[in-house]
């Protein structure tokens, strides 16, 4: 019974996602008004924040609850809060498929609490897929609009490729070390000429990690999606399966130390995307494939802190994809909020909020410049925590280059406030939901505030190195 | 080391325009608004009077705030002020109220935004001069990014899309090597207190490479030819409170770098690369001046002159003696009292004849005499003439580069011929340039003179005495110069070898042949 | 700033610039002449000594250091700063006095420093107030003509701040102390070569025919009297013995005589003839025996007085008629009757006539420099001396007041009594310093006795003048119809023959005409030309590169984005391919190391 007690949050979510399940059952075509889902989101987020400090192992070492793990399924639980929240009136649903929509998102949140627990490979594959195949069915939901389908398509084959790349390479490290628990690969050999096999098998296998992590080269699909599918599902899209990815890499990294084949590969992947994205972003006028580049961009950034190879470096790499997915958010829930019919955005249609809506634009200025990474937001520290990780780590030309990439990606952030705030307004001032500009702020605050006082939450990070001893 | 301050007074100053600029948002009018700021801005000044009690003699830093900020990484909150800070803080804190005065009717639209961003920028300005946690410093350099774009980009002339992407770009771009040469430090050192760092010693291969990220940071900054193509466009397009801040802010911001962690981080290098930066400084001296000299655009002149102005404070800083130091210290100064208050004064004509063109403003000596006056004190103060602040600044570089070698001396005094030539055509067509278009101006308002008064106040203050503010600065440098000569260990480039004996004289007037 | 026991006399014009702006009505014209008696007072009753040093950038500045020397030119500077602010009473351009009195504040600081430093200061305070003079004239050519002449003399100012800055590293003090040739450094060369450029030291006099003739009125007065004296005082108290002076000046002395004699313009004429006249000074301190140190000084007192009135009467005329074109004037010795006899009393003083300032001053140099047995530049001198004459004190008058018949068209304003006063008062002085020398003889700063009024000094000059003056009456016989200019073309042909004509005429006026067109053109528009160049290249190049690089990251970017096909299949191949060939790259570099 204190299984049950340790996995507190996957159960809550679990439960969320059955009940949705029922009431989908119970009135399968009439309009559900499911004003009770964030307050449930809320309570699950709650929940899982207690749970924070919990440790355990269970079903045999398959299944960990560490620092790690809490510190993701916090991270997950908020993402989920705020993508309810966020969906709640979400235009370009039809009434009937709101229920399926929110049901699909909670089982996708609740595969990767799992994800963040499991560790052993082949329970983290089955995560993997439960959070996957949840989003298969998300995408495509978007009225009047052809692109969702093929947007969807375009994520479940290439989620089959990269799936099928990671199964392959799994095959291998079972070949190769004969186990399949992190807990004893971690004290094997991972340097190509000691175990060639496995080497190549864990690059296979982490395949599918970059896949969802949207690294290059598995990156191609992020913008199409993005663009494709409804503004409320690439909000979630964009920020909560990162997390699945980034809390695998960490358990994963954490067995390879700088300098071997497959922390370099890594490294070199992460210099590529993180270049690509923002030179690619660059040439952007749709505001969701913008963001849908810079993904790929900062994806590039979290490998980072995963090759420093140090307690640091995974802290900083932890702390820097929670900070990702709140500024993500904040961009993303400004998105919602200003195209009210659904509609894709583009830069065109931010002129001149400074007017139209003032509040917004403030937000949307401080999301964009936290993605730059720009004091004092919490984009720059967890910049400056990853570089601080990294450097003197053997990958400086890493690091170098991530801060030159700041300099490329500027142009494009810069581009979302300068329509926002220098270009004349196109139409007249509309009113703002009080709500929704609330809860703006709350998440600006929340960005200011890892900038300004990340001291707290670094320390939790720190708390993800536990699986280092 | 260091003397601990009671009330915390650098915080207040730094959060003080922050508070005002929160306040901002819930005041209705605008009238209330520029009031507001400028009592923020009068209260701001009140306040940095205690900074006077400053003690020169005491070594280290004072006034020092230091509190725990991320101990996983020892950053901390860490102010605190030296000679070198401390006058650049007084500048930036005097300025804030003057910007407002001087955008009274300028500034016609968005006054809220516009005045918001004039206390985020001071806010900003002050942090970085007065910051001493390597990490804190970077926080306010990249922080004051924002509001200037936007003063650019919101408030500017004609090609303000264009001019402000360049400056945010350009110097955003200029600086991220600054961080990963921030990140190396604390690598090497373990810390990011700036005072810790100082008393390291490092690697010349680590400085080596330090030094060219941080000095390309300060020189983009600065800015030093040929890093210097963003500002002419910025101060073009930039309202008058944004050149304002840029020509006296900004600027120094770089140079104040290169003094604060150039030379005592990277002493070596510094001195490796000193023939580099010092030929840097006289091409910004020249080129600034001859372009300078070929501008038809006053703002752009104005603007120009800053390069060849900032050159010689770069050039003193490289020449590593006291004179030379101090001389650049002081220039920065005085470059941030003059050219601002040109800027602004070109800024009064612009609000009357709607042009910066200097064809349209000739001829205003006989309509505007007071304006023609200041403009003409500025000026003068702006060629260096002797008995004003620049003159001063100036020699004090001079001596100091002839000190060190004849030749440097040499080849930057033409840089003070143009500087007169360029400064002199700008007032005399102004003045009496035909043919004349200043018939429908009035002189200068009571307002006007509230803002020019006090900076021409200092000019000739700091023009007839400057014991005072040297005395402030000098006891800094000498220190700094003290480690910087125990790293490097070289004894060149100091004082000449002991005086020669004056040369006798001829018979014939030889002094007791008089009567 | 100054101890009780010395007044430094340019407190006095300062204090009189400031408060001059804050002065309501005219009323304010009464008190111009009292800055200047003060200073006269404070001269006269000043010891020698040193007074007022200040502490200034760590450096001890003296600013008055009182000596003879700089009594003697101290004196004669106040007293005609009291003559001009008369001269220019009737004035009400407050803009004007407030220059003039900064500039003679300038005067007396350069006089009475004590080390470079201060030297510099008051040296560029000078410049710059005299470069307002010039443009207060308020008319095109002299805005342009102030310009260059600012340059000039900032380019000089130049020149001794480099040297004396490079002198101070050497020799570690800022002390304004005498060099003697033979252990003169480098650095002190071009300090040297800044007082030469005041002392309008032939070549470098360009500006000075350029500007005077192109100031108002009364700046020239205060102008012709300041600036090249002063540079006289401190090539006198720091640059004596110097070779290239003696030789310098001579040179100064007949090429101002041989260009003045074919100007027309009669300010221009003066203008010439200071250059002409300083070079006797600067001769004499190149020679530098106490005689022509001596009179050296006596000469720069007498000039500083003639000169003054010289400029008063012609601007007189200029004034009155409204222009100084001789083939314009002509005539007007009824209607000014006495502007010509005190502009005559000049005349005949800078000629050096005896009984007047000119005699007893110029006499003496030219008599030291035969002493010290240097031949060539006292005959150098003598000629000097004909020419003078010649053009001033015969051909001015002769085409300003006679030649032709007045035109009674010509409306005259009348000319102010102030102007009248002043001049009377440089007239009684150039007469009572002809009559009674030892007034200036006592003031002289070094032991060296010596008397005018000897036989041969008087018939000597006699003759000169006698021979001249005759010349010219032949000449204006046989010339009269001819209209005025060419006529000292004919005139030297009779006196010194072809030869001298041509050596005088066409190689100096080219010479000149050409160096004054380098002067304007090479000077200033070269300098603006450049300046053109290097801000285009700016544009073009520096922001070329700058937006290039920015523009070309952006299509790489365009680039990048074309990847971006949409079509599934690419992508997955792709995706593979790629991620096999980092995986290969990886390895290879594994493999390598």
């Amino acid at each position: 019974m204190t299984g049950l007690l340790h996995l507190l949050p996957e159960t809550f979510q679990l439960v969320l996602a059955i009940a949705l399940f029922v009431v989908l059952l119970v009135k399968p075509d009439r309009e559900t008004g499911l004003k009770w889902l964030p307050c449930a989101a809320l309570l699950s987020l709650v929940v899982t924040a207690m749970s924070l400090t919990q440790s355990a192992t269970l079903f045999e070492g398959s299944y960990r609850i560490d620092g790690l793990s809490q510190f993701f399924k916090l991270a997950v639980s908020i993402g989920f809060f705020v993508a309810c929240l966020n969906a709640l009136d979400h235009p370009t649903l039809k009434p009937t498929q709101r229920t399926d929509f929110f049901m699909f998102l909670a089982l996708s949140a609740w595969g990767l609490m799992l994800l963040s627990s499991a560790a052993e490979l082949m329970t983290i594959f089955l995560a993997l897929e439960i959070s996957s195949y949840s989003l298969y069915g998300l995408i495509p939901l978007r009225t009047r609009d052809r692109g969702a389908a093929e947007a969807g398509i375009k994520y479940i084959l290439f989620g089959a490729a990269a799936t099928a790349i990671s199964l392959y390479g799994f095959s291998y490290i079972v070949a190769g070390h004969q186990t399949t628990y992190l807990a004893e690969l971690v004290t094997r050999q991972w340097s190509f000429a000691a175990a060639p096999g496995a080497v190549i098998g864990l690059i296979m296998f982490m395949a599918g990690f970059f896949y969802k992590l949207a690294l290059f080269p598995f990156h191609f699909w992020c913008p199409d999606v993005y663009q494709g599918t409804s503004n409320e599902t690439a909000a979630y899209v964009a920020t909560l399966p990162k997390l699945g990815a980034v809390v695998i890499l960490i358990r994963l990294a954490s067995m390879l130390t700088p300098g071997l084949g497959a922390t370099t590969l890594i490294a070199v992947i992460g210099a590529v995307s993180m270049t690509f994205g923002n030179l690619a972003a660059l040439a952007q006028k749709d505001v969701k494939r913008l963001l849908g580049y810079s993904s790929i961009a900062h994806a590039g950034y979290v490998t980072v802190g995963l090759v420093a190879g140090t307690a640091e470096g995974l802290a900083a790499a932890a702390f820097y994809s929670l900070v990702y997915i709140i500024m993500n958010l904040t961009c993303f829930w400004v998105i919602c909020r200003i195209s009210g019919d659904g509609r894709n955005l583009q830069l065109n249609d931010l002129n001149g909020m400074f007017k139209t809506r003032p509040a917004l634009a403030f937000v949307l200025a401080v999301g964009a410049f936290a993605l730059v990474g720009l004091p004092p937001t919490g984009g720059f520290m967890g910049k400056l925590f990853l570089f601080s990780a990294a450097w003197g780590r053997g990958y400086d030309w890493l690091v170098i280059l991530a801060a030159l990439n700041t300099a490329i990606s500027i142009y494009y952030y810069l581009n979302l406030v300068r329509h926002a705030y220098t270009d004349e307004p196109g139409e007249s001032p509309m009113p703002e939901k009080t709500g929704g500009v609330l809860f703006a702020g709350v998440l600006a605050g929340a960005t200011l505030v890892l900038g300004l006082f990340p001291a707290r939450f670094f320390e939790l990070a720190m708390r993800v190195t536990d699986i280092m001893k | 080391m260091m003397t601990e301050s009671t009330f915390p007074l650098l915080s207040a100053l730094v959060f003080l325009p922050l508070a005002g600029a929160v306040a901002l948002p819930f005041i209705k009018d605008d009238r209330t608004i520029r009031l507001f700021s400028l009592i923020i801005g009068l209260m701001e000044t009140a306040m940095a009077l205690p900074l006077l009690r400053y003690q020169p003699g005491v070594p280290g830093f004072q006034f020092v705030e230091q509190i725990p900020w991320v101990p996983e990484w020892g950053l901390t909150y860490f102010l605190g002020v030296d000679g070198i800070s401390l006058l650049m803080i007084l500048l930036t804190v005097g300025l804030l109220p003057l910007c407002v005065l001087c955008s009274w009717n300028y500034i016609g639209k968005r006054i809220r935004e516009f005045h918001f961003m004039l206390l985020l920028m001071t806010s900003a300005c002050i942090g970085v001069f007065a910051s001493l946690d390597f990490v804190l410093f970077y926080l306010f350099w990249e922080a004051m990014l924002v509001p200037m774009y936007l003063l650019i980009a919101v408030w500017g002339g004609p090609r303000r899309k264009y001019a402000s992407i360049k400056f945010f770009l350009y110097t955003l771009a200029g600086s991220t090597m600054l961080l990963v040469a921030i990140v190396a430090f604390f690598n090497s050192a373990g810390t990011f207190s700036i005072p810790e760092l100082m008393t390291r010693e490092y690697p010349f291969g680590f400085q080596f490479w330090a030094f060219l990220a941080m000095a390309l940071a300060f020189a983009v900054k600065c800015p030093m030819f040929p890093f210097h193509t963003w500002l002419p466009a910025a101060h073009v397009e930039a309202p008058t409170a944004g050149s304002v801040l840029l020509a006296s802010v900004l600027l120094k911001m770089g140079t104040y770098g290169f003094l604060r962690f150039c030379i005592p981080l990277t002493p070596d290098a510094a001195l490796y690369f000193a023939p580099l930066m010092i030929g840097l400084s006289i091409a910004s001296i020249i080129y600034g001046g001859l372009v300078a000299l070929g501008q038809q655009d006053m703002k752009k002149l104005i603007a120009y002159s800053s390069v060849g102005h900032m050159g010689f404070v770069t050039l003193g800083i490289f020449m590593f003696n006291l004179r030379g130091v101090e001389g650049a210290l002081l220039q920065m100064l005085n470059h941030g009292i003059t050219t601002g208050a040109l800027f602004m004064l070109v800024g009064a004509v612009y609000e009357r004849s709607h042009s910066r063109e200097i064809a349209d403003n000739m001829g205003l000596g006989k309509f505007l005499p007071a304006y023609m006056f200041f403009f003409g004190l500025f000026s003068l103060s702006s060629l260096g003439f002797p008995g004003t602040n620049s003159f001063v600044g100036e020699v004090l570089v001079l001596v100091g580069a002839f000190q060190s070698n004849v030749i440097i001396g040499a080849l930057a005094i033409p840089g003070a011929m143009l500087a007169a030539a360029y400064m002199l055509r700008l007032l005399q067509k102004l003045a009496w340039g035909k043919p004349e278009s200043g018939s429908r101006c009035t002189d200068l308002s009571i307002r006007e003179w509230a803002y020019l008064a006090p900076l021409a106040a200092l000019v000739l203050y700091i023009g007839l005495a400057p014991t005072r503010t040297l005395s402030i600065i000098n006891p800094s440098i000498t220190d700094l110069l003290e480690t910087f000569r125990s790293k490097t260990a070289i004894t060149a480039s100091i004082d000449p070898a002991g005086p020669h004996p004056v040369p006798s004289t001829l018979a014939v007037n030889r002094q007791e042949v008089l009567k | 700033m100054i101890g009780t026991d010395f007044l430094h006399p340019a407190v006095w014009f300062i204090a009189m610039a400031a408060i001059l702006p804050l002065l309501p009505g005219d009323r304010w014209r009464r008190l111009l002449p009292v800055p200047a008696v003060l200073a006269i007072l404070s001269v006269l009753s000043v010891k020698s000594g040193t007074y007022g040093e200040i502490h200034y950038l760590g450096q001890t500045l003296t600013l008055g250091r009182v000596d003879t020397l700089a009594t003697v030119f101290a004196h004669v500077f106040a007293i005609q700063a009291l003559i001009g602010f008369i001269y220019s009473m009737h004035l009400t351009d407050k803009a004007q006095h407030v220059a003039a009195s900064l500039y003679v504040a300038g005067g007396f600081g350069c006089v009475f420093a004590g080390d470079y430093l201060t030297l510099f200061m008051f040296w560029e305070l000078m410049s710059v107030a005299s470069t307002f003079l010039i443009w207060l004239n308020r008319r095109k050519d002299s805005t342009a003509a102030g310009f260059r002449y600012f340059m000039f003399h900032t380019l000089g100012g130049l020149f001794l701040l480099g040297g004396m800055l490079i002198r101070y590293k050497v020799v570690g003090t800022f002390a304004f102390t005498p060099t003697g040739p033979d252990m003169a450094r480098w650095y002190d060369y071009l300090i040297l070569l800044g007082f030469c450029v005041n002392a309008a030291l032939v070549p470098l006099h360009a500006w000075l025919p350029d500007a005077y003739p192109r100031a108002t009125i009364t700046g020239a007065v205060f102008m012709s009297a300041f600036t090249t004296k002063t540079a006289v005082y401190v090539l006198a108290r720091g640059f004596s013995g110097f070779e290239v002076l003696a030789v310098g000046g001579t040179i100064m002395a007949v090429y101002g005589v041989c260009y003045a004699c074919i100007e027309n313009n009669a300010r221009r004429i003066l203008s010439y003839h200071i250059v002409s006249q300083v070079g006797y000074m600067v001769a004499g301190i190149g020679i530098a025996t106490p005689l022509t140190m001596n009179g050296a000084c006596a000469h720069a007192y007498a000039h500083i007085i003639y000169k003054g009135l010289l400029f008063m009467t012609t601007g007189a005329v200029l004034y009155a008629a409204g222009t100084a074109r001789l083939n314009e004037l002509g005539g007007l010795v009824r209607r000014l009757p006495w502007v010509f006899v005190l502009y005559m009393v000049a005349a005949v003083s800078i000629s050096g006539m005896p009984l007047f300032s000119g005699f007893v001053s110029k006499t003496m140099v030219i008599a030291g420099a035969a002493e010290a047995h240097r031949t060539w530049l006292a005959l150098g001198l003598e000629l000097a001396s004909v020419g003078t004459f010649l053009s001033v004190g015969l051909k001015l008058p002769y085409f300003a007041f006679y030649a032709k018949p007045d035109d009674m068209t010509r409306s005259l304003t009348p000319v102010p009594g102030n102007m009248y006063v002043a001049m009377g008062i440089g007239a009684f002085l150039c007469f009572f310093i002809g009559v009674y020398p030892q007034f200036l003889y006592a003031m002289l700063p070094f032991e060296a006795h010596y008397v005018p009024y000897t036989a041969w000094h008087v018939l000597q000059i006699s003759i000169l003048l006698g021979f001249t003056g005759y010349g010219f009456y032949l000449m204006v016989q046989r010339l009269k119809p001819e209209p005025g200019f060419n006529m000292d073309f004919e005139f030297f042909y009779i006196m010194f023959g072809r030869l001298f004509l041509r050596l005088c005429r066409y190689p100096f006026a080219l010479v000149d005409t050409w160096w004054s067109a380098v002067y304007r053109t090479g000077g200033l528009r070269g300098l603006l030309a450049w300046a053109k160049g290097s801000s285009v290249f700016d544009r073009v190049v520096i922001d070329g590169v700058v937006d290039g690089t920015a523009g070309r990251v952006r299509s790489l970017g365009h680039a990048a984005a074309g990847t971006q096909t949409g079509r599934l299949q690419t992508y997955i191949t792709g995706a593979v391919l790629l991620f096999l060939a980092a995986t290969g790259l990886v390895a290879t570099l594994m493999l390598l190391n």
